[in-house]
């Protein structure tokens, strides 16, 4: 380009025809936002009969969950149900938490049972009117009582079980049975006490020619969820039914670490091993929760899960639970309100279709229905339901929560061997000591 | 801005004509930049202001208070926020790791880089094709970098261990994850650091090795005492660059192995991060992260120092 038409160029500043156009586009897209933000604000605010959904199920249970929901409009077309999914974790309950603190939250949301606790019932969540509940047909004496307790706090109930989540133990058919493993109809033969367990292991350690067991020692939250399910095989509590004080019995826990690491030292369990890769190329068991069942049924393999096996006196297998809240709304009432009671009502009663996604329903009719009776491997860890240990009652436990972490990773550093495990219970204990001393950041819930 | 001349007009006639022109000066000046990208930078900015400037004040706002996610029960403490994270193991255990990692990656990438840049600047074929392929790692997501390497690491099936036939426990011991993530992390960031060194390779005139050439230097000696000195800026900007993203490192560990083994491996950003989000306490790991922010500002400070203590030197 020659210096002549370079310099013949208009001045680099804009025109001021330009500039108002410039303007007027922004302006325009200013509009589209506030527009968009205001459809929800508005419908946030609670037209009549139009409710927020919001929920985490971002797996396979979320296209369960919204074809659920379609059908749930094509039943109720005078509801109008927006449900918006975001990410699982940490960042759910982040925004969940500050939608409700601002009093502006979706009518209807999806909680962790062991979160509830410290999610400020009264506060940041409202009860739920069980005589809304029971005009639909949903009663207490439907769902099973500790359940249904742990839901309710100070006599009001905040949360609606839709399921329980188990910690299941998987067992590889081909690998079982030449093992000697199996009973006639093909289920897992009951073994009790940890000899029991590891004379098993070892024969299938036999027929496969490697490590038996999936189980990821290296995972703070699944060593927590392994220890919250056998320590509460011993009889004990972790902290007490109020959440102020530790109770964790030393002896028994160290109990439990001990066989921890034993599976690790002994190389039952190979830590860092991805566990659906691992039991369909041949593995024998995988210790985890119940959502792989959809994994290993894509894979096509012939297996069974059921609760974890008895191996320190009384059965427990630990279990998280999926509830349905009502988030705290500045003056939650009138037809949006009786429409998420609606909702709700229709999702517990409607669960079956839920199960399929491999959660075990908290609605017991569900739970007898022959339909699912008859879902392998679905029906196999029903059971669970009844012996289910969840997290303790305190603000900082539940999915993905601090207890994970920070207790987790104690457990984890036990079961790896990299401390014994009468160290690994002092640390534990410590990191408890350290939880119960810092203030619920969301404070006491109103009526707690 | 523009009310400065007419703020005083009966006066202007009797005042120097100094002043006038400066008063004057402003306004061309303002003027000029409003005429020649103002404009363009004002977008920037205004999201500079909202997403840097405004965060960063907050911050340290929420640093000073029990702030909680929810923003309810918040509470003026002062210090107390600061003086919590001084005295918590946890913070500084993860803070170790950060300046582990830091130290060991820096020198490597360096290294590396400068190595994989003399082996694409002197090789005679497919330039391009070496060029790509040390660079295209850089462009992964760290979700994806984190993935792939998970599955190399595969203590039973992974290819590495598979390969070697061994069982490396390459994140299952503390030590060995921490090598992990720096192999992992320096195979997947070197791309960069090897463009900048191959740029600077690029840009020494021949000439000084001819000379040197004819006055009997050797390979090594010309490489010493030519290409090291004449890359010497381009390995500062390296090493500072290296070390403030280092002090940032969280994606990949994270996504890796959440900070295991017994949290050996856990950065300090997934520190403030689990007070944060998993904890609720945005006040607390507000603190915790204007700690890390000074360690970072001190490096800058530092870096501008010694550079400036270079310039007066050389003239």
């Amino acid at each position: 380009m020659s210096r002549m038409s370079q310099r013949s160029l208009p001045p680099p500043g804009p025109s001021r025809r330009g500039l108002l156009r410039g303007v007027a586009g922004l302006g325009a897209l200013a509009a589209l936002g506030s527009t968009a933000a205001c459809g929800s604000a508005a419908s946030l605010a609670g037209g009549e009969n139009r409710i927020q959904f919001w929920n985490l199920f971002s797996g396979g249970d979320g296209a369960n969950m919204r074809g659920m929901l379609d059908r749930f409009r094509a039943e109720f077309p005078g509801i109008q149900v927006e449900d918006t999914t975001l990410a699982w974790g940490d960042r759910y309950y982040t925004k969940l938490a500050m939608a409700g603190a601002g009093g502006r939250a979706p009518e209807v949301g999806v909680l962790h049972l062991g979160r509830l606790a410290g999610f400020a019932p009264g506060r940041l969540l409202d009860p739920i009117d069980t005589g809304l509940l029971a005009e639909q047909g949903v009663r207490q004496e439907d769902f099973n009582a500790t359940l249904w307790d742990r839901a309710t706090i100070d006599g009001q109930l905040y949360g609606l079980p839709l399921d329980i989540h188990p910690s299941t133990f998987y067992y590889n058919r081909a690998a079982c049975e030449p093992a000697g493993l199996l009973d006639g109809d093909g289920r897992l033969v009951e073994l009790t006490g940890t000899e029991a367990f590891l004379d098993a292991l070892d024969a299938v350690r036999e027929v496969i020619g490697q490590s038996p067991l999936g189980w990821n020692a290296l995972m703070p939250g699944e060593c927590w969820w392994t220890f919250v399910g056998l320590y509460a095989q011993t009889g004990g509590t972790i902290l007490s039914d109020d959440g102020a004080e530790i109770t964790l019995d030393d002896d028994r826990a160290e109990e439990v670490l001990a066989f921890m690491a034993r599976l690790v030292a002994e190389e039952y369990a190979v830590p860092g091993q991805d566990l659906v890769g691992y039991l369909v190329n041949g593995g024998g068991f995988v210790l985890f929760g119940n959502w792989l069942v959809v994994d290993f049924q894509m894979a096509g393999l012939d297996f069974g899960a059921r609760p974890y096996p008895t191996l320190f006196g009384q059965p427990a297998t630990q279990a998280e639970s999926h509830i349905l809240v009502l988030p705290h709304q500045e003056g939650r009432g009138g037809g949006a309100n009786e429409a998420a009671h609606t909702l709700i009502s229709w999702l517990v009663k409607n669960s079956l279709s839920w199960a399929e996604a491999s959660h075990v329903p908290a609605y017991l009719p569900v739970l007898q229905d022959p339909e699912y009776l008859a879902m392998e491997p679905q029906s196999e860890y029903r059971g669970a339901m009844d012996i289910a240990a969840f997290d303790p009652p305190a603000w900082f436990c539940g999915t993905s929560s601090r207890v994970q972490a920070d207790v987790g990773v104690y457990l984890s550093a036990a079961a790896m061997g990299s401390v014994t495990p009468a160290e690994g219970v002092a640390n534990i204990r410590s990191a408890l000591r350290d939880l119960l001393d810092t203030r619920n950041p969301f404070g006491e819930g109103i009526s707690s | 801005m523009t009310t400065i001349a007419p703020a005083t007009p009966a006066s202007s006639a009797t005042r120097p004509a100094g002043e006038r022109a400066a008063g004057d000066g402003v306004r061309a000046r303002l003027g000029r930049v409003f005429q020649h990208g103002g404009w363009f930078v004002a977008p920037f900015l205004v999201v500079y202001a909202l997403f840097l400037i405004w965060p960063l004040v907050s911050g340290l706002w929420y640093s000073l208070n029990e702030t909680n996610l929810a923003g309810i029960n918040t509470e003026f403490i002062g210090l107390d926020n600061y003086r919590e994270a001084l005295g918590d193991d946890q913070m500084w255990d993860s803070l170790g790791n950060t300046l582990r990692f830091t130290a060991m990656i820096t020198p490597l990438i360096v290294i590396v880089a400068f190595g994989l840049a003399l082996l694409a600047h002197n090789i005679k074929h497919g330039k391009w094709f070496w060029r790509l392929a040390f660079f295209a790692p850089f462009l992964l997501p760290s979700a994806v970098m984190a993935e792939l390497w998970r599955w190399l690491y595969e203590p039973d099936f992974g290819l590495l261990n598979n390969t070697l036939n061994e069982r490396v426990p390459w994140l299952l011991e503390g030590d060995w994850a921490m090598f992990s993530m720096v192999l992992a992390t320096l195979w997947w960031t070197v791309g960069f650091s090897f463009l900048l060194y191959l740029a600077a390779l690029q840009s020494i005139p021949d000439h000084l090795y001819e000379a040197a050439a004819l006055d009997g230097a050797g390979p090594f000696k010309r490489m010493w005492h030519i290409t090291v000195p004449m890359v010497r800026n381009i390995t500062g900007l390296i090493v500072v660059l290296q070390i403030l993203a280092s002090l940032q490192v969280f994606d990949q560990i994270f996504l890796i192995n959440e900070g295991g083994p017994n949290n050996e491996t856990r950065p300090v950003v997934q520190y403030i991060i689990q007070q944060g989000f998993t904890g609720y306490r945005i006040g607390y790991a507000s603190a915790i992260s204007y700690i890390v922010f000074v360690l970072i500002v001190a490096v800058t400070l530092l870096r501008l120092w010694m550079v400036r203590n270079r310039s007066e030197e050389n003239s």
